[in-house]
């Protein structure tokens, strides 16, 4: 058995907005759910794995696997417990090794947040943090210590870092399901106008804060042919995980790399390189992130990525299409389940049915976390086996 | 960033203590591994090169020089005064840590500048920072 004798068969997403405030975690969690598998041809009792993140209130915390049990009204065969257990690459090739080990039948991955109520104040570290909160580092900063030494070290410019977010929230200004739909067209210069978070970081560059859910069921390729829907293949995969997130300074030379031996894997499991693949969802927590990514992939060579993104190769019509859906940057972020949203959005560019669909693709690529995070998952998908 | 409240300094932990309260008494602690002699940050049970669980802690020189920057003008809390500076710095003796630049205007620090560790008050207890090496 391998990767390839696993199916993702459904995928949902719910409404993403920056507040959805008639809902709840566990509500969000539940459409994604019912909507996957309905999208799937398959029926609640059908599943029996579940990956899917319940941040509460409800539920046993951090032992979702036995709450969903309850709640889905029959036992689950696998479970898996824990935020980014339970999201996006890592989560579906986790379940995909369960199922393709012969563990469960038909898995989902997925969930849903409201409950990072937090204001106008920037996302922290999500812990008490004993060496990294006295210092007054939150999430942001810790991605603009990796992004200033690339610009230190290669020359990698404002102007460049303000391309890449003008760029993919560009599509995210025309993709009614994204929250900044209708914001926009930006140029470079209306990122660099816009105030500075933490240099190098403007807010423009930085990712959205916002509430939705998200979910992907997957079965054997085999079980797939007889369900009504078209199934998408997982080639390859891999995961690069160094430290406990955000406890660790993001050094360049350390992390920011992070993710190379995951890429690595990947493209020699699904026996294709990055040149072959028609849309890349790439996690741009910030737009650096997308230009140290373009570096791992090699669409350019090391310290090359700043001068590569431009909308002729990253645009929608480009070479390299990145994020058609407006990313993290536009279309939203929701705390975890945005990396299951980097998949969905490529099972939807192959079906042929994204919002911002590009021409032809056969193969896509779907990528989570960053460099200040400390684990980095990727896949590799396609509509032939 | 000086009136940072202490009540959002954590609990030591018994692997910690000696480390929070060496800063207290000015001085930085780190490990160092009595297998392999390397050093290391954030504390850890075991040596994070060799796995040895033979280590010490021993007094750093706090020298040492920029390796990353972020001026700060959005604080994540009130207690934080933006603008400041983050940093990672590199000490001589072989190991990294996330900290604090100060005492000068932050936007005169750059990369490969020469520091030194100085301790600010927290309520009642001290944390490291690094100001300038370089005589003013």
């Amino acid at each position: 058995m391998s990767l390839r004798d696993v199916a993702i068969v459904g995928v949902y997403a719910t409404k993403q907005a920056k507040q959805l405030p008639d809902r709840t975690s566990l509500d969000l969690a539940l459409e994604a759910i019912h909507g996957a598998v309905g999208d799937a041809g398959l029926a609640i009792d059908d599943v029996d794995g579940i990956a899917v993140e319940w941040p509460g209130p409800g539920g046993l915390q951090r032992h979702d696997g036995a709450s969903w049990a309850r709640v889905l009204g029959h036992p689950m065969a696998w479970t898996s417990d824990g935020l980014f257990d339970n999201s996006g690459p890592r989560g579906v090739l986790k379940a995909a090794a369960a199922i393709s080990a012969g563990l469960c039948s038909v898995a989902v991955v997925g969930g849903g947040q409201v409950a990072r109520r937090v204001g106008s104040e920037p996302i922290g570290s999500g812990d008490v943090l004993e060496f990294t909160d006295y210092v007054g580092a939150y999430v942001m900063t810790q991605f603009a210590l990796a992004a200033q030494r690339h610009m230190h070290e290669f020359g990698t410019t404002p102007e460049q870092l303000a391309t890449v977010s003008a760029t993919i929230r560009n599509h995210g200004s025309i993709n009614p399901e994204a929250v900044m739909y209708g914001r926009g067209p930006y140029t470079a210069d209306d990122v660099l106008a816009s105030r500075v978070i933490s240099t190098p970081l403007h807010l423009l560059d930085c990712c959205l804060v916002a509430e939705g859910g998200a979910a992907i069921v997957l079965t054997s390729a085999e079980r797939a042919t007889d369900l009504d829907c078209k199934p998408v293949y997982l080639l390859g995969g891999g995961m690069d995980v160094t430290d406990p997130h955000y406890t660790q300074p993001p050094r360049l030379d350390r992390t920011g790399w992070l993710g190379q031996p995951a890429i690595d894997r990947a493209f020699r499991l699904a026996g294709c390189t990055a040149a072959e693949i028609d849309a890349f969802m790439l996690y741009d927590a910030t737009s650096f992130e997308v230009i140290r990514q373009v570096e791992m992939l090699g669409l350019c060579g090391k310290g090359e990525g700043g001068a590569y993104c431009t909308p002729a190769n990253i645009g929608l019509g480009g070479a390299t299409p990145v994020n058609p859906d407006g990313g993290l940057l536009s279309y939203t972020w929701l705390g975890a389940q945005q990396m299951t949203l980097k998949v969905i959005e490529a099972v939807r560019q192959l079906r042929g049915t994204a919002v911002n669909q590009i021409p032809d693709v056969n193969l896509a690529l779907a990528t989570s976390s960053a460099s200040a995070t400390h684990h980095y998952e990727c896949v590799v998908l396609g509509n032939d086996r | 960033m000086t009136t940072y409240d202490p009540a959002m300094l954590p609990a030591p932990t018994e692997l910690t203590a000696p480390w929070w309260s060496a800063c207290d008494g000015q001085r930085l602690l780190v490990q160092e591994c009595g297998a392999c002699g390397q050093r290391w940050f954030t504390p850890e049970a075991i040596c994070i090169h060799c796995t040895s669980p033979v280590w010490a802690w021993v007094e750093s020189p706090g020298a040492g020089h920029v390796y990353s920057l972020t001026v700060v003008q959005r604080a994540p809390r009130p207690e934080f005064e933006a603008p400041y500076v983050i940093a990672v710095v590199e000490l001589d003796d072989g190991w990294s840590m996330l900290t604090n630049l100060v005492g000068r205007d932050p936007g005169k620090w750059q990369n490969g500048d020469r520091v030194q560790v100085t301790f600010r008050p927290v309520g009642a207890r001290r944390v490291p920072a690094f100001e300038s090496a370089v005589a003013a």
